[in-house]
């Protein structure tokens, strides 16, 4: 039973996934097969899978807490609500035009030609990866099965209300809780709250059982989104890559909500690279609009992640414009699906739990005080944000395993892919990166505490909403190994041998 | 008919991954084994198992600590207290005006009965290691809980 939410959170995410990602709404049956990863496991099957977790996940969180605000607070009604939504969306979308997705732009098709004959090795190397950290993932939730600080003291706890249903769930937003947050979105706390009630058990199995389904969803959404934009190698490759960090283990482990935060981030940002490559396919731009939104719904940073990925759309789609007269579509698509979670959580963070500002100046032992020019002119934070970001650097691996020469292994030894570089996708992919990490420096710096007291608390788990994005950069920068590959002229076998000598003995005769 | 040759630093790059991907898997196992909880809840459960049925159904209880708010042993006391009594809600005692019940969560030993009776309240049971359960009297005679708290240089 504790799977139970696990697997209904799929399923109501995957239909409307199904509907809206390139490839699906082909009439060519080959379509995901050009697409190709393994034989059985199509890198498009995998992505659909991937990104139903944190869509199903996201819905029900959202359509748990408006019912139990209505008043409804059966989880199988949430269920049903949800299951109908996923149908008309499905009924909808497969209504449109079934067109093949043809890029436009050479540059945005995935690379061509014969695989790299060591993918089956490279897959052996991501397995093992992915099964160490689930290992070792367990083994810290065997010792601290609830996780860590912030999963009891924020985001299980509130979950925990939540479960409760009618007279208990209105505590996690309770101005009294003020020792916890009650204004911090509610979207994974009420999905936990929705599991548990669902499961009929109140234990630690089901967030532990939901982290696992976020890390392996991540994954998936990163491994599979090269493989369709890139190739098979490449894709396995970054399997390793991604996991590298210590804490893509230690954050899944204290069931947190940064995970998911990294995970919903990286499908509206794979879900927009999609979109991009399909020559602005709306259906992609949709999905990603829905991912954005739910990123605000998960931590307050996806506000910036929203409204980052927002402008990357706008921007992408604009330029291309001389092209695509109505290249505005896709923008609407996403503004449309954005639109309705964003409200929403526009009017809970400011009409139903209205809270200070975190930018305002606060009083107490970590506030600097100063206007916000005042803050932004001082040189002293910038050190401190980078004393930081170094401190966080050197902890985040071994000094052989560390997750950046792992990058500069592969950046050396397969070399940069120039052409690559003017490709729409590679581009949004860095404008997207690029805008984050400057949001996120800008919020630092505007924040009225200290900002090297915040992040040395809070920069381990922040670099798991970002890691995901750069690690697609740097697999959309690079060449693959197919592309260093030298063609030769084929040897022939020993019967083709003898074939040959034969011929050339039976034309020689025949010239004597 | 043409093959394709593959470069050696294609080799050494799934070589490198290889081992990096070993050494990895064997250092995050390790440290793994290592790791030590720094909060052990089991003994939070332990603790609170006799109150938790005392009080289903309340929407909200009252807490009182002897640690200060401002310091964060209040909050290590707080919240896996919170987490294992939830969803019934601990609102600090000054903000708990209408909570029928009151919870006392202490770490040294006193009269807890004295400690409730200064504030207007009266012991209904008292549990292993610093718990108690009090109910609020028909005629209080409330202090400020503040006075509890130990001052700190």
């Amino acid at each position: 039973m504790d799977l139970l939410p696990i697997f209904l959170a799929i399923l109501a995410g995957l239909v409307p996934v199904a509907a809206l990602l390139p490839g699906t709404h082909s009439t060519n049956p080959e379509t995901p097969r050009r697409f190709g990863f393994l034989p059985g496991a199509p890198a498009l099957l995998l992505l659909w899978v991937s990104l139903a977790f944190p869509l199903g996940s996201g819905v029900i969180g959202l359509a748990y807490f408006v019912l139990l605000l209505t008043g409804v607070d059966s989880p199988w009604v949430v269920y049903a609500v949800v299951a109908c939504f996923s149908a008309c969306a499905w009924w909808v979308l497969s209504r449109g035009p079934k067109a093949e997705i043809a890029p436009a732009d050479p540059l945005a098709q995935p690379d061509a030609g014969p695989a790299f004959p060591l993918n089956w090795l490279l897959g052996i190397l991501a397995a093992v990866c992915m099964l160490a950290v689930l290992a070792s993932m367990a083994g810290i939730l065997a010792k601290s099965p609830h996780g860590a600080w912030d999963s009891w003291a924020i985001w299980s706890l509130r979950g925990k209300f939540f479960a409760a249903g009618d007279g208990f769930w209105r505590n996690a937003v309770d101005p009294g809780f003020h020792l916890s947050h009650p204004e911090y979105p509610v979207m994974f706390s009420s999905f936990l709250g929705w599991s548990w009630r669902l499961a009929g058990v109140e234990n630690a199995a089901v967030p532990q059982a939901v982290a696992y389904a976020f890390l392996l969803s991540l994954t998936g959404i990163v491994g599979a989104g090269i493989g369709l934009l890139r190739r098979a190698s490449l894709a396995w490759m970054s399997i390793p890559v991604l996991l590298s960090p210590i804490v893509m283990m230690t954050v899944p482990a204290s069931l947190y909500a940064d995970l998911p935060m990294g995970t919903l981030s990286a499908a509206a940002a794979m879900a927009l690279l999609l979109g991009i490559a399909s020559s602005l396919d709306p259906r992609c731009f949709a999905l990603a609009g829905i991912f954005a939104s739910l990123c605000a719904w998960m931590k307050e940073e996806g506000l910036l992640h929203l409204a980052v990925l927002g402008a990357v759309a706008l921007a992408f789609a604009w330029l291309e414009r001389r092209r695509d007269p109505r290249w505005w579509r896709p923008v609407a698509a996403f503004a449309a699906c954005a639109a309705p979670a964003s409200l929403f959580f526009a009017w809970f963070r400011f009409a139903f739990v209205p809270d200070a500002s975190r930018f305002a100046s606060e009083p107490g032992p970590r506030a600097a005080g100063g206007s916000l020019t005042g803050r932004l002119l001082d040189l002293s934070r910038y050190g401190e944000i980078a004393d930081q970001i170094w401190r966080m650097l050197a902890t985040i691996g071994g000094l052989l395993t560390h997750p950046l020469v792992f990058l500069a292994a592969v950046l050396l030894l397969l070399g940069i892919h120039r052409r690559r570089t003017k490709s729409f996708v590679f581009l949004a992919a860095c404008a997207t990166l690029a805008l984050l990490w400057a949001g996120y420096l800008a919020s630092f710096m505007l924040l009225s505490a200290r900002p090297g007291t915040v992040l040395a608390a809070s920069l381990h788990r922040l670099w798991v909403h970002t890691w995901p994005l750069l690690v697609v950069v740097v697999f959309l920068l690079t060449k693959s190994p197919e592309d260093l590959a030298i063609p030769i002229p084929a040897r022939l076998s020993r019967t083709e041998r003898k074939e040959a000598k034969a011929a050339r003995g039976r034309s020689r005769k025949g010239e004597v | 008919m043409v093959e394709l040759r593959y470069p050696a630093r294609a080799y050494l790059l799934v070589a490198l991954l290889g081992a990096m991907t070993l050494g990895y898997s064997l250092s995050r196992i390790a440290e793994a084994k290592e790791y030590q909880d720094a909060y052990p809840f089991r003994a939070q459960f332990a603790r609170l198992a006799g109150v938790k049925p005392l009080i289903a159904g309340e929407r909200q209880v009252g807490y009182l600590s002897d640690q200060d708010p401002r310091r964060q042993a209040y909050a290590r006391l707080y919240f896996p207290t919170q987490y294992v009594l939830a969803p019934t809600l601990l609102v600090p005692l000054e903000d708990a005006r209408g909570a029928k019940f009151v919870l006392g969560d202490f770490t040294r030993q006193e009269d807890y009965a004295a400690v409730g009776r200064k504030l207007g309240l009266e012991p209904v049971k008292e549990f292993p290691m610093g718990v108690v359960l009090y109910r609020r009297m028909a005629a209080p005679a409330p202090e400020n809980p503040a006075s509890l708290v130990p001052r700190h240089p």
